[in-house]
């Protein structure tokens, strides 16, 4: 590969990261196994670099290994902490792939909407997300019923995706 | 239908239900809504998990933004830690940091993922008053580019202004899309401070800048002017890169990041950062700032655009799932 279009790799591939990883993880909804994938697809992206033409996307050459390598990972690996069936997997692939493509802009939205949040609904966040903590745990840590944070979490998960798609149709 | 989704696989997360996954799966079978749901709630979890990873260690950066690029670790102690530094420590525990070219600094008590400030001359533009020398600059620590100046504000903040885009090889009426203003940064310290590349650790370099556009007459012609910042990176000598801009990028280039946002006359300030890989081989960087109209044409005076607060950190952080190698 000439050294112009290695530059343009690294860097497309360095900008592009997140929305990959996020593809991962739609297809497998488990953090673990979507960066375990995402290291095997960036392995992969990186040999396979001389087939990349840096004058076309990158991201849907990147989704295309990435799908492989999700799949091999199906058939390999871990089937007893797989989350969705591998037909599941394929029928969700265009609308996987459609989600995944904005998430650039998704994320400069929601940068916009977190700003939103009072103090409560970000700590709740980090707890679950950040600390990884089981609702259960959070539950049982605040004295609050597992419904109650559960229910919680899903308001402020929605309240961000209706922001989300307000800022992406205001500021497309 | 997204709460009984989440629900669905929220009890198989934490339970292990398997019901729940075989329900699951049997709604995303036959509802192709539902897949659209599902398809967009997991891209917005990353999405959200991403931005909490960020906000965490940026946290931490902002918290030691003071610290000399030398000096160790003098606050190691977690139990001390505010909230966000205990985010980012939790981050480190499992495993996270380092996926989304982020890492944490030294009051993490990591000996594998560090974060230096590294020195960007008048970065915050307080120390200097008046026009931008014109041209690519030759020698390290000086910005220079096209037509700019640093400005006084009201309550006496200094900022840098973007005045005209211009042909940066000083053809004054040449057409010209961009208002540039470069800086050349010797990163040659951080070979002796962190050797070179090994096959488990990556480093990057961060390039930040808050972006600001008033009230100016072009503002009705160009309702979105674009505003970046760039890094390139080199291994030459700071005069060859001035005397051979813009074919150096293209001749001797070995890394190059770049981030940019359009922003609408009074819009609020907004801060974008560019990351890049950084290779062994670079030793200088040239980093930029812009204001573009996006085509070229004859020179426009832009106004109202203005830079301030230009920072460069480099971040080495083990276990990224790519690297720079030599092929």
């Amino acid at each position: 590969m000439p050294p112009l279009d290695e530059i343009r790799f690294i860097e497309a591939l360095t900008r592009h990261q997140p929305a990959l990883e996020a593809f991962c993880h739609a297809n497998l909804a488990n953090r673990e196994d979507a960066r375990e994938v995402l290291q095997a697809t960036c392995v992969k992206l990186w040999q396979k670099a001389a087939d990349w033409d840096p004058d076309t996307g990158f991201l849907p050459w990147a989704f295309t290994v990435a799908r492989f390598t999700i799949l091999s990972h199906y058939r390999d690996h871990k089937r007893d902490r797989l989350i969705f069936d591998e037909d599941v997997i394929g029928a969700m692939a265009d609308e996987i792939e459609e989600a995944a493509t904005v998430f650039d802009n998704r994320r400069e939205a929601l940068a916009k909407c977190m700003k939103k949040l009072d103090q409560r609904q970000r700590a709740l966040l980090h707890e679950h997300y950040t600390f990884s903590q089981s609702l259960r745990e959070i539950a049982e840590a605040s004295g609050r019923s597992l419904s109650a944070v559960k229910m919680t979490l899903l308001r402020i998960r929605r309240q961000l995706s209706a922001c989300i798609e307000r800022e992406m149709r205001t500021n497309p | 239908m997204e709460e009984q989704l989440v629900n669905l696989l929220q009890k198989f997360r934490d339970d292990g239900d398997e019901a729940a996954r075989t329900e699951l799966n049997e709604l995303l079978r036959k509802s192709p809504k539902a897949r659209t749901i599902m398809a967009r709630t997991l891209v917005d979890e990353q999405l959200l998990l991403v931005h909490l990873r960020d906000e965490s260690i940026i946290s931490i950066l902002d918290a030691e933004r003071g610290v000399a690029i030398s000096q160790p670790p003098t606050r190691p102690t977690k139990r001390l830690l505010a909230w966000p530094q205990r985010v980012a420590v939790a981050l480190l525990a499992v495993g996270i940091v380092g996926l989304m070219g982020l890492g944490v600094v030294w009051a993490v008590d990591s000996p594998r993922s560090e974060a230096k400030a590294i020195h960007v001359a008048n970065g915050d533009f307080e120390s200097f008053l008046g026009r931008v020398q014109i041209g690519v600059p030759t020698h390290f620590g000086r910005w220079g580019g096209n037509p700019a100046e640093v400005i006084e504000e009201a309550d006496g903040n200094r900022l840098l202004r973007l005045l005209k885009t211009g042909n940066i090889n000083g053809v004054p009426d040449d057409f010209a899309m961009n208002c540039s203003v470069f800086q050349l940064i010797d990163l040659s310290f951080l070979r002796s401070q962190w050797g070179t590349t090994g096959s488990q650790t990556q480093i990057s370099l961060n390039l930040s800048a808050r972006f600001q556009r008033k009230a100016a007459p072009i503002d009705a012609e160009f309702p979105k002017l674009a505003g970046s910042c760039r890094i390139y990176l080199f291994n030459l000598n700071p005069e060859a890169i001035g005397e051979k801009w813009p074919r150096v990028i293209r001749e001797d280039g070995v890394g190059f990041g770049k981030k940019k946002i359009e922003l609408a006359p009074g819009e609020e300030p907004t801060t974008i950062t560019a990351s890049c890989l950084l290779g062994s081989e670079a030793t200088v960087a040239l980093i930029v700032v812009s204001a573009s109209s996006g085509f070229r044409a004859a020179p426009i005076e832009l106004g109202g655009y203005f830079v301030d607060d230009v920072q460069l950190t480099v971040i080495k952080q083990p276990n990224l799932p790519v690297e720079v190698v030599s092929r």
